[in-house]
């Protein structure tokens, strides 16, 4: 007993209605039909093989050595020696950071510290400030009296607000007598005095 | 489909490592179970073609006695690791995983043609393997 035509409809040559046709007059096919249900049903039903407990355990230890085994060699070390990594990186940061200070600042002494020709300069000036001043003293604050009682008292504090000004920057400068920046605010201040009695003066006259 | 269960952890393992590594061919548009199985079913492969030569196995050495119910079942296993490779990968897919034979060509990049060719085959050899009288014992 010999027919292809279950093989046919198997492969996908025949149409299943013509096939169905067919298997109800043969008895071939119809055997065959049954004998592979019944294999198809058996390894449908094959028992699963006994669970693996420990597969995903060893599947991550394979993941993360296969990723140790990729991983660049310094980054393998850097990972390894991290913390002494970070700490070095520290004290490079800060290493740099101080050096950075010290390169852009800039240097204590020439613009701060006034020496030889430039301080005789200064205290020339200041000099001439302070002589200024004795003589406009002389003529403006005996005037003062004439100013109304407010603006004689608001001329007085000011003036008295620009003397201890004046006295601060001469502590100052007792004890450095080379400091431009104290030397650059008693000129101020001086000035300031000089342009204050000059206006007492002119008010009062 | 390796028939042996330390042969299938370590396909599952490899199968895992291949994947990770080459996750980033994997193409969005495509079924991942598909990709999953392609992995899968090339380690499976590629573990059979190591193991040929150490272990022989061809149709003719395996006997398939008389036997009833459960023992039916190892025979069938031993019967299915009896067939050809691609036809037993086939056969697995499509009997034991229950895939349709669409998927199975694109999971072992073969055509629908030979997809249903293969299972026809296994199933021609498993049933001249698995005597009728056997066959009669699993109805």
């Amino acid at each position: 007993m010999n027919c292809g035509r279950y093989q046919e409809f198997e492969l996908g040559d025949m149409h299943e209605d013509e096939f169905n046709a067919h298997l109800s007059t043969c008895a071939l096919c119809q055997k065959l039909m049954a004998q592979d249900g019944k294999i198809l049903s058996l390894a449908k039903n094959l028992p699963l093989p006994p669970a693996a407990p420990l597969l995903w355990a060893k599947i991550e230890n394979a993941l993360r050595a296969g990723q140790r085994r990729h991983r660049p060699i310094w980054l393998s070390q850097f990972q390894e020696q991290k913390q002494m990594l970070w700490r070095i990186a520290a004290v490079l940061l800060l290493a740099a950071g101080l050096g950075s200070y010290w390169l852009i600042k800039p240097p204590p002494s020439s613009p701060r510290l006034l020496e030889g020709a430039a301080l005789e300069k200064v205290e020339s000036k200041e000099r001439e400030y302070v002589a200024a001043i004795s003589e406009l003293e002389r003529t403006a604050l005996p005037e003062m009296a004439k100013l109304d009682t407010d603006l004689m008292l608001l001329y007085r504090d000011r003036l008295e607000t620009i003397e201890a000004q004046i006295a601060r920057c001469k502590e100052a400068l007792a004890e450095n007598p080379s400091n431009a920046h104290i030397r650059r605010y008693l000129l101020a201040a001086l000035q300031d005095k000089k342009e204050t009695l000059r206006e007492l003066l002119q008010l009062a006259g | 489909m390796l028939g042996r269960q330390e042969d299938a952890e370590d396909a599952v393992q490899t199968a895992f490592l291949k994947l990770y590594r080459g996750i980033a061919q994997f193409q969005f548009g495509a079924k991942f179970s598909t990709y999953l199985f392609r992995i899968m079913m090339n380690v499976c492969f590629d573990a059979l073609q190591k193991r040929r030569g150490n272990q022989p196995q061809s149709l003719g050495e395996i006997e398939i006695p008389q036997a009833s119910s459960v023992e039916l079942r190892l025979q069938l296993e031993e019967a299915i690791d009896a067939l050809p490779e691609r036809m037993r990968a086939c056969f697995v897919l499509f009997a034991v995983e229950e895939m349709k034979q669409e998927q199975i060509a694109e999971i072992l990049d073969l055509r629908i043609g030979t997809v249903k060719a293969q299972i026809f085959h296994a199933k021609a050899r498993l049933r001249a393997l698995l005597s009728e009288e056997t066959l009669e014992v699993a109805g």
